[in-house]
């Protein structure tokens, strides 16, 4: 830990778009942001509470299946994502309900934005769809941008 | 009273992997009771074939996400014993801490986000964050601790890249080690305040007993986890060469992953199983908690299973502490961080044998003179606990068939919980026979 400010990848990059988190973030870290943790959690759940206790700020990257075109961005307070209860898991933990609990703890209430992205697929496989691959360079804008700004 | 339950098999949850509980009971007789594994095979043995002997343990380190440094060491025993390669008292230390690091996490993970809530009366750990502040907090901790233990000796938490056969490509830092010296001599009152809320809570354990063999590995000078010879409750010791001839693994019908069986219908591995078999061995620590809840082997309460790992949890602070004195005090040997340990690979077999968080593991490999798999047999330990649930739940049932349908199923899931089933690993090959059809 070096810095205030994480960025967390979530997904499993051999489920196609569902690794489109860990693709930001890899571009990202090419970036070298002096003042950024460039975290992968993967699907590693419980590892996530960790995190909140560490940093002052949290911006989460992942499939977000939000109903948008393929590749489209958008940037939410999970705290504002109760409606979506059902359709927020597809790692097997819910991470909203873990940010939650661990804002609970320890007094630490982290700024958190999730930078979500439309998967097109997540099947079993390697590599984005096409039409995810090519928006990745505006989702990296779209991440830069919110990273300037909590 | 008689009356009748249908339990119809929804995945068994805050378990690794996807098993489920089917249970028929029509007027008071039990007429279906299965432990159905329905995960699909892996087929982590078929991929090893044809990989070289620097990246098999790469290969099987990703059995499991969660004892993937076991897996690992496995592994790598496997390997130096088919090709006669030494480690350095060093090395084998600090593969002991890396061990011992993540087998702290995940009994602390069992035992804290998985265990607990079954007895707190909550579906998930979530909603201990209200009611269980101070504790929960102490499981963070401690679990965060076992993965930084894991990642100072390896270099990740998950999936080592350090560990080599032969030794490590990279060693810790000392300050580093220091720092977690001192973390471990701190953690004393977190594990004292877990025993507090478990002493509470064990009353809500099931009063069950059914005794079992018990196997374990087994070691003349400590409790067995990274080295050992085989134990049975039943039988004494047995050479690990002969692990086969222990696990007798076998295919049942409801279930995609193997049984296995040896001098009874079934065995236990596992927190409870070592306790049974070598606790006098324990860290006073570990002894401390212990006594404490009354645990004198042999325990024959698989329900206490979460106790036993709660008295591990004390004695891998116990042996951290003292591996990081005496690697500290004795000094690295000097190597660059690349090292490459120098093996002329060999034709041979070997069989690899460690104590992980749920149980003994075997890891056995053929090679060929050029140092390729040739042939690879992994036997996980939920494979070997798959037989012993079932044959508890046929036990536990009829003790408990007058209750309501609910309270049935969540005694049934609590003791699959018991057992910290990783299921995923478990189902790693089967033997398919085609009958009545030439092909």
């Amino acid at each position: 830990m070096t810095a205030e400010l994480a960025v967390v990848a979530l997904g499993n990059p051999y489920r196609r778009d569902d690794g489109v988190g860990p693709a930001l973030v890899d571009r990202l870290r090419d970036r070298e942001l002096p003042s950024v943790d460039c975290l992968d959690l993967g699907d590693a759940g419980f590892d996530l509470v960790h995190v909140v206790v560490d940093y002052e700020a949290i911006v989460i990257v992942d499939a977000v299946d939000f109903g948008g075109d393929p590749g489209e961005v958008v940037v939410f307070d999970p705290a504002d994502a109760d409606g979506t209860r059902d359709r927020r898991a597809s790692h097997g933990t819910d991470a909203f309900e873990l940010l939650a609990m661990a804002g609970r703890l320890k007094g630490t209430s982290p700024t958190v934005r999730v930078v979500g992205i439309q998967p097109a697929e997540t099947g079993f496989g390697e590599g984005l769809s096409p039409p995810v691959a090519d928006r990745i360079p505006g989702a990296i804008d779209a991440l830069e941008r919110v990273l300037s700004g909590v | 009273m008689s009356h009748s339950v249908d339990v119809e098999g929804d995945l068994v949850t805050r378990v690794e992997g996807h098993g489920s509980i089917v249970l028929n009971v029509t007027d008071g007789e039990l007429e279906t009771c299965e432990w159905q594994v329905v995960e699909s095979p892996r087929y982590f043995e078929s991929m090893l074939v044809g990989r070289s002997f620097r990246e098999a343990h790469h290969v099987t380190s990703r059995i499991c996400a969660i004892c993937s440094v076991s897996h690992t060491i496995a592994s790598l025993q496997a390997t130096e014993a088919a090709m006669g390669v030494a480690v350095s008292e060093q090395d084998r230390r600090l593969r002991k801490l890396a061990l011992y690091g993540e087998t702290l996490q995940s009994h602390v993970l069992h035992l804290g986000y998985l265990a607990l809530p079954d007895l707190v009366g909550e579906k998930s750990v979530l909603p201990l964050a209200d009611t269980h502040p101070d504790e929960l907090e102490t499981v963070i901790d401690l679990h965060r601790l076992g993965n930084d233990l894991t990642e100072v000796v390896t270099g990740r938490s998950v999936h080592a890249q350090r560990l080599l056969p032969g030794g490590f490509s990279q060693l810790p830092d000392e300050s580093e080690l220091e720092e977690l010296l001192d973390r471990l001599l701190n953690s004393w009152d977190a594990v004292a305040e877990l025993a507090d809320l478990l002493a509470v809570l064990a009353d809500e354990l099931p009063e069950f007993e059914r005794e079992t063999e018990y196997i374990s590995l087994t070691h003349p000078e400590e409790y067995a986890f990274a080295e050992g010879t085989i134990y049975s409750s039943d039988a004494g010791e047995i050479p690990v060469s002969e692990y086969r001839d222990v696990a007798n693994e076998y295919v049942v019908e409801h279930s995609t992953a193997k049984f296995a069986r040896h001098e009874r219908d079934s065995y236990m591995v596992g927190a409870l199983a070592r306790f049974n078999n070598n606790s006098e061995q324990l860290a006073p620590r570990a002894t401390e908690i212990a006594d404490r809840f009354g645990l004198d082997a042999p325990v024959h309460n698989p329900y206490f299973n979460n106790v036993a790992q709660l008295v591990e949890v004390a004695h891998l602070l116990a042996e951290s502490v003292r591996l990081i004195e005496a690697l500290l005090a004795d000094g690295f040997e000097a190597q660059s961080d690349y090292h490459v340990p120098e093996i002329e690979p060999t034709a041979g077999r070997g069989t690899g044998a460690i104590e992980v968080p749920r149980g003994v593991l075997f890891h056995e490999y053929d090679y060929d003179e050029a140092g390729k798999v040739t042939a690879a047999n992994c036997v996980i330990p939920t494979n070997q606990n798959h037989g012993n649930i079932q044959h508890d739940m046929e036990t536990l049932v009829p003790t408990i068939v007058d209750r309501d349908a609910e309270e049935i199923e969540h005694t049934l899931e609590m003791l699959v919980r018991a057992y910290d089933p990783c299921i995923s690993c478990s189902t790693h090959y089967l033997d398919v026979e085609f009958v009545g059809e030439e092909r």
